[in-house]
């Protein structure tokens, strides 16, 4: 039987992440009532995503422009790079606002099980990147998890032989928490890593 | 299918936007894989890590399902030992993959358990690596790759044992293997007699021969790959080994 048109949307709107059908159905109906605000604007933005957004070939991030808007942005410090898996890792450290250096998406971490392998992820233009742009730190901000880890290890196993700074991100308590609610790992972590006031 | 038990966690899968499949060593019921619903909340991601010990309930209403995993909670986390540490990073994925892929599903491990919660829970001990040894050497008879070191082959002698056959999986002693040496693996000492302490080089000995026959006897038998982790486990060991050279 064919599908309608309707139904179409509704199941390619399923599979988008966090949503299922019945979701899906909700803003099907909705855009079908704001046909001419919503669904139209919707329509022209979802356009130009595809037909201007592009990977940048350095960093690997999401932009309108060739080269980002990071990767070319000379006031940033581009003897620092921070690796992060993925992008929306990047936007979460651009939201913190603190961090001026440069970055370089991964695009995964290493997972044997899963059959993730070095030559999976950008490892290799990491590397072009360090020696070619006279890098001095690497700032590695992978997930706190063994995965993550054993990525960054490889990673630090990779970039020896270049003679450079490499740094990961502290591991222990967050912003807010409260002793009585944290797992022990955790809080022994924090312990380990504590410092001097 | 109704249990409740404690163990290991040795592999996760995300299962769609916060759920996940888990698969637990358990302490009296083996390998178990379950469902955990809701599992990738804030307050939740310390528990789901690998190495971490839980208790937890599991529920299937039938034998051949995959059990729904429930009242899990965080009994001890491997993560402090191992996360700032590349050697034991190496050595938990190693232990982690090499135990997904080998051991059966719901199948108590008689005689392998026990070396299972002596290396997880001495992680933090010096003698963590020797307990990772002794476990794929326990390994090799749990998956019936069982090694007869109790006399030499050749003279049939049972003292001054000190090599291991490649291709019977056999002990030799020193006077018959002497010549041979090359080609025949460490008899593995420490990992018969608990108070003997070995070296660096005596553990790598001995993961060579369990990697041997593990490749020879089971991956290679099943046809299946042998673990990426446990690949990169000697490499990094070794270079270790080099660099205390």
């Amino acid at each position: 039987m064919k599908k309608s048109e309707i139904d179409i949307a509704v199941s390619l709107i399923a599979k988008l992440p966090a949503l299922g059908t019945r979701s899906a159905r909700r803003i099907v109906l909705h855009l079908l009532e704001h046909k001419d605000t919503q669904l139209s604007s919707l329509n022209e933005a979802l356009k130009n995503l595809q037909d201007n957004v592009k990977i940048c070939p350095v960093c690997g991030n999401f932009d309108t422009t060739d080269i980002c808007s990071i990767c070319g942005n000379e006031a940033r410090d581009s003897k620092t790079l921070c690796v992060v898996r993925d992008v929306s890792d990047l936007w979460a450290m651009e939201r913190a606002g603190f961090y001026k250096g440069k970055y370089h998406i991964l695009g995964g971490i290493l997972s044997a099980i899963e059959g993730v392998l070095p030559e999976d992820l950008n490892i290799s233009t990491l590397k072009e990147r360090v020696s070619r742009d006279n890098v001095q730190e690497v700032i590695l901000a992978l997930p706190a998890t063994v995965d993550g880890q054993i990525t960054s290890q490889y990673i630090i196993s990779q970039l020896k032989p270049f003679n450079i700074k490499l740094t990961t991100l502290a591991m222990g308590l967050p912003v807010g928490a409260e002793l009585d609610y944290m797992d022990n790992g955790t809080i022994e972590l924090a312990l380990q890593s504590r410092k001097e006031i | 299918m109704q249990v409740s038990d404690e163990g290991y966690i040795v592999n996760i899968l995300k299962y769609g936007e916060n759920s996940l499949i888990i698969t637990i060593v358990s302490v009296g019921h083996g390998k178990i894989t379950g469902f955990v619903k809701g599992a990738l909340t804030k307050k939740k991601l310390g528990v789901f890590q690998l190495g971490n010990k839980i208790s937890f309930n599991a529920y299937a209403r039938l034998e051949d399902n995959m059990p729904s995993l429930k009242g899990i909670e965080l009994l001890s986390s491997a993560a402090p030992s191992v996360l700032t540490n590349p050697q034991k990073l190496a050595v938990l994925s190693s232990f982690c993959e090499l135990c997904y892929k080998t051991l059966p599903e719901n199948e108590p491990l008689e005689g392998l358990i026990r070396s299972v919660i002596c290396f997880m829970e001495n992680l933090s001990a010096d003698d963590w690596l020797k307990n990772y040894a002794v476990f794929e050497f326990r390994l090799l008879y749990f998956l019936g790759i069982g090694l007869d070191l109790g006399s030499c082959v050749v003279s049939g002698r049972i003292d001054h044992l000190a090599y291991v056959s490649p291709k019977s999986g056999r002990a030799v002693c020193e006077e018959v293997g002497r010549p041979y040496q090359e080609k025949l693996f460490k008899y593995p000492h420490f990992a018969l007699h608990r108070n003997i302490v070995p070296t660096l080089k005596d553990v790598l000995d001995l993961l060579s021969m369990t990697e041997f026959f593990l490749k020879k006897n089971f991956f290679a038998v099943h046809g299946l790959k042998f673990p990426q982790n446990r690949d990169n486990l000697l490499k990094i060991l070794e270079q270790k080994k080099d660099e205390n050279a």
